[in-house]
């Protein structure tokens, strides 16, 4: 019976030991908001890009097909543009 | 992402913009699938466009693609590398401007679906937050008043 709550002791010390040694064991909610990245640094919180209010710059560039160029001050006054950036990586 | 589009691409435009690549194979940290999918960083704009088409071909993406310049003007003006979210507004101001990826996108997308979900119900684009007025701290020592903006 000693022995047996000795084990189940040590197990509980052990799983404690894991979780503080790798947070990343746990599943806060904060980890899974952020994709599993963790807080946002400090220096990509005010890393210079626009702001909500800020003119936004309108540019111009082709399509994928290449058989136009869309130029987003066309939208202006009459639609807003949801812009995503990106890659495949 | 692609939900949202064809949610709200009735009362709104969207587009991809394609910039260099995140986490290429020949980058200092690539991502394993690029790897795997012998995705190189672009030297050219035709390599970019090519990879741009697998990523709409591979994920099933309808939404229009813009391909940025070799020079990467746009990314630049913006700073949407690695990835970012932005809603300009119909008067040509940023309606939503998320923090850069991977920490800001999604929180990005939840944003912009918001603001267009405003924008469908009342006909009314979200108003712009008010901005910060000017604080008033009062110099214990002096009496003073200084004004920060």
């Amino acid at each position: 019976m000693v022995n047996h709550r000795m084990g189940l002791a040590y197990g509980i010390v052990g799983l404690f030991v894991l979780l503080t040694a790798f947070p990343g064991c746990g599943s806060s909610k904060k980890k899974r908001m952020h994709g599993g990245m963790g807080e946002i640094p400090e220096k990509y919180k005010n890393d210079g890009a626009p702001q909500v209010g800020d003119v936004a710059y309108l540019f111009k560039l082709k399509t994928l097909e290449g058989d136009k160029e869309v130029d987003l001050a066309s939208f202006k006054g009459n639609r807003p543009v949801a812009i995503f950036f990106g890659s495949y990586t | 992402m692609e939900k949202m589009y064809r949610k709200y691409r009735d009362i709104a435009e969207f587009y991809i913009v394609y910039i260099s690549e995140a986490h290429a194979a020949d980058d200092e940290w690539p991502m394993p699938y690029a790897k795997k999918l012998g995705i190189k960083e672009h030297k050219t704009y035709e390599e970019r466009c090519v990879v741009a088409d697998r990523l709409r071909k591979d994920k099933k993406l309808t939404i229009p693609c813009l391909i940025d310049e070799m020079d990467n003007n746009v990314d630049k003006i913006y700073k949407g590398w690695p990835d970012r979210v932005f809603l300009i507004r119909t008067d040509g101001r940023l309606g939503v401007a998320a923090i850069r990826g991977p920490w800001g996108f999604a929180p990005g997308i939840k944003a912009a679906e918001k603001w267009l979900a405003e924008y469908r119900k009342t006909g009314k684009e979200p108003p712009l937050p008010e901005p910060e007025p000017e604080t008033q701290a009062t110099d214990a020592h002096s009496g003073d008043v200084a004004t920060t903006s």
